[in-house]
């Protein structure tokens, strides 16, 4: 079984938990689709409902993750498939934060993060760090799965 | 992409229907986005497609520099069901008609 390991102090643990729960609770209801949809409108639901159903389904697994008793200490063992949705789910979140609480953000500072952006956000340095997080999350889950 | 078709007998109701030309190729765009982060766009790429991980990188950077990129051509199903499967994986992926390039 894939293994991912996650080095956090606690602290920042029991932050990134608290703070996923609070986004989680927001993105319940959200079935955001980014690119085509079908034009037909049956099939426009069925699309736009099956790709909620995958976000929650992974969202749940980030959650589960996180809270596991070594997350942030030793390696965490996980399945394959829970470790696709893992990675998925990272982007969900970040990509919402983006959306949202992040939307004045440039595009560069996103893709180019500087150790300002943490410091000088004001009330928006939580949703950064969370942000940040999570690319740290699914870049060492894409390394795990690169290893099956 | 056409318009639509209306069912013209005259005991049916009236019912709007989509027209798709589903003998065209059809081309499967992924969009540039500042979130997904690269190595996670290769691996997307690699396990959806069965692309090399050389390939799949092609395909990203054409992604970041470009703004899109190409990933894949072929019948109308298939290429929805891509295209779906890239939404689960969180890109932003188009349906484009390749008559239209």
């Amino acid at each position: 079984m894939p293994t991912v390991r996650i080095k956090l102090d606690s602290s920042v643990t029991a932050f990134l938990k608290r703070m996923l729960q609070g986004i989680f609770e927001s993105l319940q209801e959200s079935g955001r689709v980014r690119g085509y949809l079908p034009e037909a409108e049956e099939d426009q639901e069925f699309w736009v409902e099956g790709l909620r159903d995958e976000n929650l389904e992974a969202l749940d697994t980030l959650l589960n993750f996180v809270k596991s008793e070594n997350f942030g200490r030793r390696k965490v063992e996980i399945s394959e498939d829970s470790l696709f949705s893992l990675m998925k789910a990272c982007s969900c979140v970040r990509l919402h934060l983006r959306e949202t609480a992040l939307l004045d953000v440039s595009d560069e500072e996103l893709e180019n993060p500087s150790i300002e952006s943490v410091l000088f956000k004001g009330p928006q340095s939580e949703v950064y760090v969370v942000y940040s997080l999570l690319a740290y999350i699914q870049s060492t889950a894409v390394e795990a799965a690169s290893r099956l | 992409m056409s318009g639509y078709t209306l069912q013209d007998s005259p005991l049916a109701v009236p019912v709007l229907e989509p027209e798709v030309d589903k003998a065209t190729p059809w081309n499967v765009i992924v969009m540039n986005d500042p979130v997904n982060l690269m190595n996670y766009v290769v691996y997307v790429f690699q396990t959806v497609f069965g692309y090399t991980k050389q390939k799949a990188t092609r395909h990203m950077l054409e992604v970041h520099e470009q703004g899109k990129s190409l990933v894949w051509s072929g019948d109308f199903e298939k290429a929805e069901a891509f295209v779906y499967t890239l939404q689960q994986w969180q890109l932003t992926a188009t349906l484009e008609s390749a008559e239209g390039e």
